[in-house]
C-alpha cells in the first residue's frame, strides 16, 4: 500500500460530517412543489359548498381572465390569517375562485360568515381529489390560473400582506 | 400546653365550665382533645395562611423555588409538549376506500403493494400504507378507487410522479441525478475485485521468492 493511503479513512470521515453537518445546519425544504405549473389544469367538476355560490368545473377558468384558484377549508388554521388577504385581492379586481378541502356546508358558512366571503365560486371536495389533480399537499395553497386554462404559478402556504403585490405580478404575467 | 410553633393556643374546654349551646354529652375529655391537638397534621394553625397572605400562591405555570415546584413546572411542561391546535383537524368521515380493503384480494394485494412505496404528504417519512394523515387516506382511497377499476400500478405511480416528482415515490427510477446510486455497487465489485488480485499476485510473487 502507498502510504498516501493511510489517510483514506480519515478524509472518508471528514467528508461524512461535512456531509451531516451541512444537513444539521440547512435542513432542506419540505415544502413540495407542483410539477404541474406550466401545465394545463385537470378536469374536474366539484359540487357546489354553499347555497349562495355557483359549483366549480374546470370550464369555468377557461375564459380568458387569469384567476386565483385557492384550496382552503373551515378547519385550516392559516385559512383564518389568509382571509383579509383574499379580501384585499377581491377588492383589487381578482376573481378567486375556491375550494373547501374536506368540509361540511354548515362549518363553510360559519367560516366565510366570520372571516368574509372573497370567492365568486365554492366547490367542495371530500376526499381531496383536486388536491392530487392540482400537485397541491395541503391546504391553504393558491394557484394560478391564465385564461386559458393554464396553471401559471403555485404559492404554497397563506398569502401574507405583503405578498399581495407579488401576487398581483403573477396575474398580470398571466395575461 | 405551650407549644413553641403555635402563635395562638385554640381554646380547649375545661369540662367544668362546658360553652354555651354544647350539650354535655358532646363535649370531649381534656386528654382526648390534647391528643388530637397534638397531631402533627393539626399543628400549623395559621402561619401558613399568614404567608399565604404576604405571598400569594403561585399558579402551575410560574417557575418558583422549591423541588415541589420544580416538578410542578416541569409537569405543566410536559403536559404542554402534547398540546395541539384546536380544531386543526376536519370533521368529515375518511374517504370510502381509505380504511376499507378492496373486495378483491388480488386488486387489493396490488394495491397495498403500491401504498407501501407511495410517500405520504403530510408525515414525510411515512408511506401512505402507514399514515394516518387525512391527506395519506383521500391518496388510498384514490389508489384502491384507480386500482379497482383496473388502472395499472405503475400507471397510478407515473399519475402521482406527473404532480408531485419523483419524491412521491419510494421505488427510485434511474435519472441523471439517481445513476450513482446503482452504479455504486458495480464500481465497488470493481474495485474489490482489482484490490483481491493485486493482493493476490503480491502473495504469489513473495511465495516464489521462498
Amino acid at each position: 500500500m502507498k502510504h498516501w493511503a493511510i489517510w483514506l479513512p480519515l478524509a472518508l470521515f471528514g467528508l461524512l460530517f461535512a456531509v451531516f453537518a451541512s444537513g444539521l445546519i440547512a435542513p432542506g425544504d419540505r415544502t413540495i412543489a407542483s410539477q404541474m405549473i406550466g401545465k394545463p389544469l385537470p378536469d374536474f367538476d366539484l359540487p357546489q359548498a354553499v347555497p349562495d355560490r355557483p359549483a366549480l368545473a374546470r370550464a369555468d377558468f377557461t375564459g380568458g381572465k387569469p384567476k386565483l384558484l385557492n384550496v382552503f377549508a373551515s378547519w385550516c388554521v392559516p385559512c383564518i390569517a389568509e382571509a383579509p388577504v383574499l379580501a384585499q385581492l377581491a377588492r383589487a379586481g381578482v376573481e378567486i375562485d375556491g375550494v373547501a378541502i374536506r368540509d361540511r356546508t354548515p362549518d363553510v358558512q360559519q367560516f366565510l360568515a366570520r372571516h368574509g366571503n372573497p370567492y365568486t365560486r365554492i366547490g367542495r371536495d371530500d376526499v381531496s381529489k383536486i388536491q392530487f389533480d392540482l400537485g397541491s399537499s395541503g391546504v391553504p395553497e393558491t394557484f394560478v390560473i391564465n385564461g386559458k386554462g393554464i396553471i401559471t404559478y403555485q404559492h404554497i402556504g397563506e398569502i401574507r400582506a405583503d405578498q399581495v403585490p407579488m401576487i398581483l405580478q403573477k396575474l398580470k404575467e398571466a395575461q | 400546653m405551650a407549644r413553641p410553633d403555635c402563635a395562638q393556643p385554640p381554646f380547649i374546654p375545661s369540662p367544668s365550665t362546658p360553652p354555651v349551646g354544647v350539650a354535655q354529652d358532646k363535649l370531649q375529655p381534656l386528654a382526648e382533645v390534647e391528643g388530637r391537638d397534638r397531631n402533627p397534621l393539626r399543628i400549623r394553625p395559621s402561619t401558613s395562611r399568614q404567608s399565604r397572605e404576604v405571598y400569594p400562591e403561585r399558579l402551575p405555570w410560574q417557575p418558583a423555588e422549591g423541588l415541589g415546584n420544580s416538578v410542578r413546572w416541569l409537569a405543566f411542561l410536559l403536559l404542554a409538549m402534547f398540546a395541539v391546535p384546536a380544531a386543526a383537524q376536519d370533521s368529515l368521515p375518511p374517504a370510502p376506500y381509505a380504511y376499507r380493503q378492496l373486495e378483491d384480494p388480488a386488486k387489493e394485494k396490488a394495491a397495498q403493494d403500491l401504498m407501501l412505496t407511495l410517500r405520504c404528504l403530510t408525515c414525510q417519512s411515512q408511506s401512505i400504507a402507514d399514515s394516518d394523515a387525512a391527506m395519506a387516506g383521500d391518496m388510498r382511497h384514490q389508489v384502491r378507487e384507480r386500482i379497482a377499476k383496473g388502472e395499472d400500478p405503475e400507471a397510478i405511480r407515473a399519475w402521482l410522479i406527473e404532480r408531485y416528482g419523483d419524491w412521491v415515490s419510494y421505488e427510485p427510477r434511474v435519472t441523471t441525478i439517481t445513476w450513482p446510486l446503482f452504479a455504486a455497487p458495480i464500481v465497488l465489485l470493481l474495485l474489490a475485485g482489482v484490490i483481491v488480485r493485486k493482493r493476490f499476485t503480491r502473495a504469489k510473487a513473495q511465495g516464489d521468492k521462498i
